[in-house]
């Protein structure tokens, strides 16, 4: 019997089985396989091939969601944010295995571990609860991300690839849709925005970070928030160009204006912090009024904790004070408040618009 | 002023997306399979997301599904999907509020 004779999808399905669960592979999983396997049946020899092939291309969506969904019997869905974070953890410390890469990583597994705990509580509440693990991994994306900043072009490596492959996830958000899922990408949206801020080489940052806001907001949305996106953007580039030109400034530029642009740049970043901050704090309030659940209360906390920790972080540039090297802080901290923000915000679909017209 | 009773609040709608809603137009009063509607569609919904959309749908009560009892027993038996009543009435109120609003448009 040759290979193509064998009934295909019949060892994915066993495999899937043992690995999430009977109850989410049959309802996630087994009816894509049945069907293909009907058409496969129904072909000539000749293009059975390519029906298996056409089955192939459409299993990673019914394949993702039967990971997401699956059941107590699954033994990978609880751990996959706990993958992916270890996953870009190690590839961290195997870049370079410096007391502050192992710092970095160590915060990033926690948050990891963070994510994947309340992710894990939450995903029985259906899509909120779907949405909430995605959010979860994604809120320690920031962190990763910033790391990734810092080393890769001193690898010659193209930067942030990562963020690139994130954007596909983020356009799943939208795809969900929802006035809280759109605050959520908001806040990580801007969140990017801080990172850039902070590791010095960002306007792909900058870019995505607008990008980012501006695919959640949707026409309905209030005229405040459209203009959101370009003044972040504007902030965060102008805050660049102002580091920019004091780091390339002669050493015999004039005093004053060397002055003037640091005073510039500090206020540009300022800018973008405070316009992040308004909107996460904006919707986070309008999300705890909408249905006073203690998810909706723990997304105003987050939010404050959130702004809190950026006003600490932008005002200590022109302090000079290095805030990345207190932890809570840090970017895990961040990264664990962030996890709290966005599961708070992705706590349950709106009874009403999120944002007074 | 005492707080709303929960009862007196105003039942949320079920929400019906475009996609769900073009499903829901094939399966009304007929069982139909995942492929079968990507046929159907004509393009609207695609192999990758159909099966996603049908279990989405499955969990919010709009459609029912069941094995094909025709299937022989070499493969496994294809799911066939149904509207449910929710399924029909939502669909039915869609249309009726697209109609009134492409009135109040015009």
């Amino acid at each position: 019997m040759s290979r193509l004779d064998a009934v295909p999808g019949t060892r994915l399905l066993a495999a899937a089985r043992v690995l999430f669960g009977e109850d989410a592979v049959a309802r996630w999983l087994e009816p894509l396989v049945a069907d293909f396997q009907a058409e496969w049946q129904a072909a000539g020899a000749g293009a059975r091939r390519g029906v298996a092939w056409q089955g192939l291309l459409a299993l990673p969506g019914p394949l993702a969601m039967t990971a997401l969904r699956a059941g107590p019997g699954g033994v990978v869905a609880p751990l996959l944010p706990l993958l992916l974070l270890a996953a870009l953890g190690v590839r961290l410390l195997g870049t370079e295995a410096s007391p502050w890469a192992a710092r970095q990583a160590l915060w990033l597994l926690l948050a990891l571990l963070a994510a994947s705990v309340l992710g894990a509580a939450q995903w029985r509440g259906g899509r909120a609860g779907l949405l909430a693990l995605i959010a979860g991994a994604l809120a320690a994306a920031p962190l990763a991300t910033g790391s990734a900043w810092v080393r890769l072009p001193a690898l010659g490596l193209p930067v942030a690839p990562l963020e690139l492959g994130l954007l596909p996830l983020l356009a799943a958000l939208a795809v969900l849709g929802g006035e809280a899922r759109r605050g959520a990408a908001l806040a990580l949206g801007a969140s990017y925005a801080l990172v850039a801020v902070r590791c010095d080489d960002a306007p792909l940052a900058a870019v995505v970070a607008a990008v980012t806001v501006a695919v959640f907001l949707r026409p309905s949305a209030p005229r405040w928030l459209h203009a959101l996106p370009p003044l972040l953007a504007v902030g965060v580039l102008g805050a660049l160009a102002g580091r920019a030109a004091v780091d390339e400034a002669p050493a015999h530029t004039d005093g004053v204006l060397h002055s003037l642009l640091e005073r510039g740049g500090a206020a540009a970043m300022l800018l973008a912090a405070v316009l992040y901050a308004v909107a996460v704090v904006r919707l986070a309030q309008a999300a705890a009024r909408r249905d006073g659940t203690a998810a909706s209360g723990l997304a105003v906390a987050s939010a404050h904790l959130l702004l809190a920790r950026a006003a600490v972080h932008l005002l200590s540039i022109p302090l000079g004070l290095e805030v990345g090297a207190l932890p809570p802080l840090g970017y895990g901290g961040s990264a664990v408040v962030a996890t709290f923000a966005l599961i708070g915000l992705a706590g349950g679909p709106p009874a009403r618009p999120l944002v007074a017209r | 002023m005492s707080a709303r009773r929960e009862e007196d609040r105003p039942a949320a709608l079920p929400s019906l997306s475009p996609k769900e809603a073009e499903i829901l137009a094939h399966v009304v009063g007929v069982e139909r399979f995942g492929l079968e509607l990507v046929t159907l569609s004509d393009g609207a919904i695609r192999r990758g997301t159909v099966y996603v959309t049908l279990g989405r749908m499955e969990e919010k009560g709009f459609v029912t599904s069941r094995p094909d009892p025709a299937q022989p027993g070499v493969t496994l038996p294809r799911r066939l999907y149904r509207a449910t009543a929710l399924g029909e009435a939502s669909l039915s109120a869609r249309r009726v509020l697209r109609r009134l609003v492409a009135r109040v448009a015009r």
